[in-house]
């Protein structure tokens, strides 16, 4: 009795709620109002599987109605896709004498595991329009009913070729003896002939595999170049020892596609007997041919065809090499790789071990780098394969006694070297005689230096070699500080600077100059105020400029604008002010603007300044201070075209903030259990169906200056939603466009009528819907509904006209 | 509403491609001139359904040069004839043929491949047919309508020994840049991937419209769909869910779950190597145990249709890395291809399988069609990748396919 009870309250009432859907669902048509073919699907969907039974009864009743629309029936036909029973087959039998719902019935039949659905659209054949025919037959052929072949075989003599290609293909997929038996001794013309040879395709399919060979051979003996590929398909499945020969065949044939096709197929099926056959023929083939199949074996994975496509590396014919370089480096392995590397200049090699994949690859090519011949193919595959673990072979080579050999090695440490050797490194460099190899050397400690995580690691490494080391060496040492940019660097350099050694204090001074982050800047700034040297106060200056705008820096913008402004304050000259106010553009602050502006009444710099004043407006237009919109202003009417263009841009920017409504009264959240969003979105709650009974409250959190973030307006979650509203207050009756973006759906009421409704399921951007709309003169009263189905929740709603913003507008929740 | 007869496409086409013949003059570019391939070594191509995406994807096999475009073919006027003048102005020639009906594109033997970007409902048709008639292809994502259709044009392919990819451009840079490093081992063991492509398609309630004329060949629009009348947004191309293109209607469309997912959980799957199989469970939200559509793979991992683009491991959230090592082996496209358009063109040429792969992308469109299928039945659904079938559950069974309007077949 309980479940009973639970029953009726799960289950009746809704369909009770739903009484009037079936009969609007007899009279419905395309776009009626009543929606009744949408509520029907929502009714089934809801309603547990156990009770579709029930729905089913109503559904039959529909499509056997005398009365019932057209469309109505489909409709109906539709939902018994999903629950449709043996009970409802009479009924869909009947529709399938009707040419324009035939289709439809044949929605649930098709897919309906029931052998009485086969009779119904079996008999059908028989009597139905012609025009259902063709669907009927493709849909016996879905199901695969032998007993149909004998009408089938009829209609494949049918006068209507699309009922005769039909019939022929719904054959071929049945594929049972008395469907093969009569493809198998068919015979048609045009394109009811390609319908029969696809038939047998699909029969062979569906065959035995003896019965397959005889379609196969049907097949290969009269179809076109597709078909007998798919004929060498099958045959190699059913029988691949001819498949072989067959193959060489079109290897040999003139019919370039098939030969294309086959040698694709051949590498497919990577059967270990037809591989050997085609490498067995190679001597026999002609050159082209010889590259195709060994690039089609090169595919087959069997390793035990190495030896003789090893051979081929010799063949006078380029192709026929690179052919042979590819497959073996698809199959080979170390022994494979170091022997392709003894033919690094035949096209194609490089990349081949490159990519090969066996694990032994990398340790073949470092036992490699003793083979003088090899050594230096070796270490270029060694850098492009990225082998970092060839790092201690290659720095026991520094130490060669060949400089030819020290030379490679480093030039591999450069590339596949890490701060764990630097010591390494730092020790084979500084044994070096020559003033030019200490350089080479120190030029890739250099390199590694500065891609080290451990910078004070790395400075101490250097620091132990600075003490005795020469005055040109020393320099280099200072260079490769300035990429390590440490504290203990920065001393080095200081030392340097108050040496007395003129030489070294060049040499600091340029390292400074190249500091890799803004721990220099000081001592730069120094030098360019203090300095008595003319060339070394431009140095200084040009290093301390750099560092104000290196990325690398880290500093804020704010940062940046005082050492532009300090740095402006020093420069004499145009070229260092020009970089000065290059690098301001990126900096960000009104301040930056502050010191560009000047320098437009400057002929000189006018150019540089403007160009960087619009990229400044254009990243400070999120303040809307007056400073900027006057600067914009001032810009657009600049001769220089990037410069008006970027200022317009800014204004037209500007303009189009203003027109978004960021003054909102919030209700919600609104959610139910076991409603999901789109049953959210269709549900009236107490702001669209009872505005009195609605708590509304000011909007204050998540309001963007484009982007309403819904989530920290009213709280998180999946299938909500919530409602915005406000007045609009207009200053004449205009026409103007609502444009809108939403996570998820979005329904919209302008004067209590709905304007605009569209359920999705997307991300929110501005402007992702649009739509005109008339506002009256004064107030016009503005809701909006905001659903979520899951994740974010957002909504974006801006007010324009063909201008840009709308002018004159207030928003008055 | 008036109905065309198939009689009537076969007149109209008769008279678009008549149209299209014309005087044939023999450029410097048809010899071979300039680094082009002569046009007898070309790959010659065919673009059916020549909108937005179409026309995108042609203009990137125009680009390379060992590419001609003999025909362009849609069932709608304008995109037909706009895009055969692009053809014939980037070929310099008056060569390239108009079609409404792509039967006549099947019935050229002189075209080796076509590039697919109709609406969803018609790949299957097109691409199958296609490659009975021997011609490689390029085909749109969502590869597929329904996962029967995906497993369909994997057969074909192979028994007819095509090539075929599927177009994303963004499977590997999509899922957060993350499935590249992922797949050469960045992260360790993965244990879930969140990727949210959108939601599903809908039934459409449209009612029926006029067909202005010269516009579009309705019923050759439709296909294998069910017939229903013309409204302007069934056929529109306007993008998402909003009820006024063919991506919101569930007889044209998989809706945003096939579209994006064939990017996002294409990338997500891939970056897992779980981009061959499929999952074992699906599990619809319900407030619970899953907040978000979750689908559970033999393995143990899982994939989250839920917020962000992100790979929970074993240490936690994956972050994305600026550099790593790919190992080498590893590689996506062929032959030093940079995009799937360069890597079909390689494979036609080498006879390779490209990256996207048609068994790749029916495994990722049939996640997809999954999840769409559990959000309709909303419960738990068992699903065997091996066999791509449900596990008892003849109800949701019924959904891997739908049957096809007389006469299309696949």
């Amino acid at each position: 009795m309980r479940h009973i009870i639970t029953s009726l309250i799960v289950f009746v009432l809704p369909i009770m709620a739903f009484a009037d859907v079936w009969d609007d669902l007899a009279k419905y048509e395309y776009g009626d109002a009543s929606n009744a073919a949408e509520l029907a699907d929502q009714l089934i969907q809801k309603t547990p599987v156990a009770e579709h039974g029930a729905l089913e009864d109503r559904l039959i009743a529909v499509i056997s109605s005398a009365d019932a629309s057209t469309t109505g029936k489909a409709f109906a036909c539709r939902l018994l896709q999903q629950v449709g029973t043996n009970k409802a087959i009479p009924a869909l039998a009947a529709l399938l004498q009707h040419a324009e719902l035939a289709h439809y019935a044949r929605l649930p039949l098709e897919r309906m595991e029931n052998a009485r659905a086969d009779a119904a659209m079996r008999d059908a054949l028989k009597t139905a329009p012609d025009d259902a025919k063709a669907g009927l037959a493709g849909s016996l052929g879905v199901r695969r009913d032998g007993a149909s072949v004998e009408a089938l075989r009829a209609l494949s003599k049918h006068q209507r070729q699309d009922i005769a290609i039909a019939s022929l293909h719904a054959l071929g997929k049945i594929g049972n003896a008395a469907a093969i038996k009569f493809l198998k001794s068919a015979s048609f013309e045009g394109l009811v002939k390609t319908a029969h040879m696809e038939a047998l395709v699909s029969a062979g399919h569906a065959a035995s595999r003896v019965d397959a060979v005889g379609v196969y051979d049907k097949l290969f003996s009269e179809g076109n170049t597709a078909h007998r590929t798919a004929a060498l398909k099958g045959l190699i499945t059913v029988d691949p020892d001819r498949a072989g020969t067959l193959i060489l065949e079109a290897v040999r044939g003139d019919d370039a596609g098939m030969r294309q096709s086959a040698l694709g197929l051949a590498a497919d099926a990577k059967q270990g007997a037809m591989t050997h056959q085609l490498v067995a023929a190679l001597p026999s083939l002609g050159i082209a041919q010889q590259a195709d199949v060994i690039a089609s074996v090169g595919r087959s994975g069997d390793r035990s065809v190495i030896p003789k496509l090893t051979g081929f590396l010799n063949s006078d014919d380029a192709g026929v090499r690179a052919a042979s370089a590819g497959a073996l480096g698809r199959l080979g392995n170390g022994a494979t790789a170091k022997l392709l590397l003894g033919m690094s200049d035949t096209p194609g090699v490089v990349e081949v071990i490159t990519t090969m994949a066996a694990a032994d690859v990398d340790s073949a090519l470092v036992d490699a780098l003793r083979d003088n011949d090899l050594r230096s193919s070796a270490i270029k595959m060694l850098i492009a394969r990225g082998s970092k673990n060839a790092a201690p072979r290659l720095l026991q080579l520094t130490g060669d006694g060949s400089a030819d050999v020290r030379k490679e090695a480093w030039r591999g440490l450069a590339s596949l070297g890490g701060e764990n050797d630097m010591a390494g490194m730092m020790k084979s460099a500084m044994s070096y005689k020559s003033d030019n190899e200490i350089g080479t050397a120190l030029a890739t400690v250099k390199r590694i230096a500065a891609q080290a995580g451990d910078k004070n690691k790395t400075f101490d490494v250097i620091a132990g070699y600075y003490g005795d080391a020469s005055s040109s060496v020393k320099g280099r040492l200072l260079d490769i500080a300035a990429v390590v940019g440490n504290d203990r660097a920065l001393d080095l350099q200081r030392k340097a600077l108050a040496s007395g050694d003129e030489e070294l204090y060049g040499k600091a001074l340029r390292a400074l100059a190249n500091w890799s982050n803004a721990s220099a800047a000081d001592d730069l700034g120094k030098i360019a105020q203090n300095s008595k040297n003319d060339t070394d106060k431009i140095l200084a200056l040009r290093g301390y400029i750099r560092l104000a705008g290196l990325s690398e820096s880290r500093l804020s913008g704010g940062e940046r604008t005082a050492m532009f402004k300090q740095a402006i304050g020093m420069a004499e000259r145009p070229e260092e002010k020009r970089l000065i106010i290059g690098g301001l553009r990126n900096a960000g602050t009104p301040e930056a603007l502050e010191i560009i502006k000047p320098f437009l009444k400057d002929e000189a710099l006018k150019t540089d300044a403007e160009l960087s004043a619009a990229d400044l407006v254009w990243n400070l237009r999120a303040t809307k201070s007056e400073a900027v919109v006057a600067l914009a202003n001032q810009l657009a009417s600049s001769e220089n075209a990037t410069v008006s263009k970027k200022a317009r841009d800014t204004l037209a920017d500007l303009s189009k903030a203003d027109a978004y409504v960021r003054a909102w009264m919030v209700s919600g959240p609104y959610r139910e259990e076991g409603k999901d969003g789109n049953a959210v979105f269709k549900t009236a709650y107490p702001p669209e169906k009872d505005p009195g009974s609605a708590k509304w409250s000011n909007l204050v959190k998540g309001v963007g200056k484009e982007v309403i973030n819904l989530e920290a307006a009213v709280g998180g979650g999946d299938h909500y939603g919530a409602y915005l509203k406000t007045n609009i207050h207009s200053p004449s009756a205009q026409e103007v466009r609502f444009e809108m973006g939403s996570d998820d759906g979005i329904k919209v009421w302008l004067n209590d009528k709905v304007v605009h409704s569209n359920m999705t399921s997307r991300g929110c951007t501005p402007g992702q819907d649009v739509v005109k709309v008339q506002l009256n003169k004064g107030a016009n009263k503005l809701m909006v509904k905001v659903v979520d189905l899951s994740s974010h929740y957002s909504v974006s709603f801006r007010i324009m006209n063909d201008q840009g913003a709308v002018p004159g507008l207030k928003f008055v929740p | 509403m008036k109905r065309i007869t198939r009689r009537r496409f076969v007149q109209t086409t008769a008279l678009t491609s008549a149209a299209a013949v014309a005087p044939n003059i023999i450029t410097s570019n048809a010899l071979g001139a300039n680094g082009v391939p002569a046009a007898s070594e070309r790959i010659t191509l065919a673009g059916i359904g020549m909108g937005g995406q179409g026309n995108g994807d042609l203009g990137g096999f125009m680009s390379d040069k060992r590419i001609q475009v003999l025909a362009v073919c849609d069932v709608k006027h304008g995109d037909l004839e706009r895009t055969r003048n692009r053809v014939n102005g980037h070929h310099r020639n008056q060569d390239c043929a108009a079609y409404l009906d792509y039967r006549e594109i099947c019935a050229r033997e002189d075209i080796d491949a076509i590039l697919c970007a109709t609406p969803d409902h018609w790949h299957a048709q097109i691409t199958i047919d296609c490659m009975k008639t021997g011609k490689d292809v390029y085909c749109e994502k969502p590869l597929s309508l329904t996962i029967g259709e995906g497993r369909k044009m994997v057969q074909a392919a192979r028994q007819y020994g095509r090539v075929f990819s599927c177009g994303s451009q963004r499977v590997i840079g999509d899922f957060g840049k993350l499935a590249v490093a992922a797949r050469s081992g960045e992260y360790g063991k993965i244990l879930e991937a969140h990727a949210n492509p959108g939601g599903p398609p809908r039934q459409c309630y449209l009612p029926g419209q006029e067909i202005p004329p010269n516009t579009i060949e309705w019923d050759l629009w439709l296909g294998p769909a069910p017939w229903v009348p013309y409204h302007p947004y069934r056929a529109g191309r306007s993008y998402g869910l909003g009820g006024k293109g063919f991506r919101t209607w569930y007889d044209y469309s998989g809706g945003m779950m096939t579209d994006w997912g064939g990017h996002k959980f294409g990338g997500a799957l891939h970056g897992m190597g779980l981009d061959h199989t499929g999952p074992t469970s699906i599990h619809p939200p319900d407030g619970k145990e899953y907040k978000h559509l979750t689908m559970k793979f033999k393995n143990g991992m899982k994939l989250v249709v839920g917020a962000g683009q992100r790979y929970i491991c074993e240490g936690g959230e994956a972050k994305p890395l600026r550099e790593f090592k790919v190992p080498p082996g590893l590689r996506w496209y062929e032959d030093g291809a940079r995009s799937p358009i360069q890597d079909l063109i390689n494979c036609i040429q080498t006879r390779k399988r490209p990256f996207r792969d048609v068994e790749y992308a029916h495994r990722v469109a049939t996640v997809c069609h999954l999840g769409n299928i559990a959000y309709k039945l909303n419960r738990t659904l068992y699903w065997d990748p091996d066999n791509e079938v449900f596990v008892n559950d003849p109800e949701a069974s019924r959904l891997i396919d739908r049957p096809r309007r007389g006469p299309w077949q696949i």
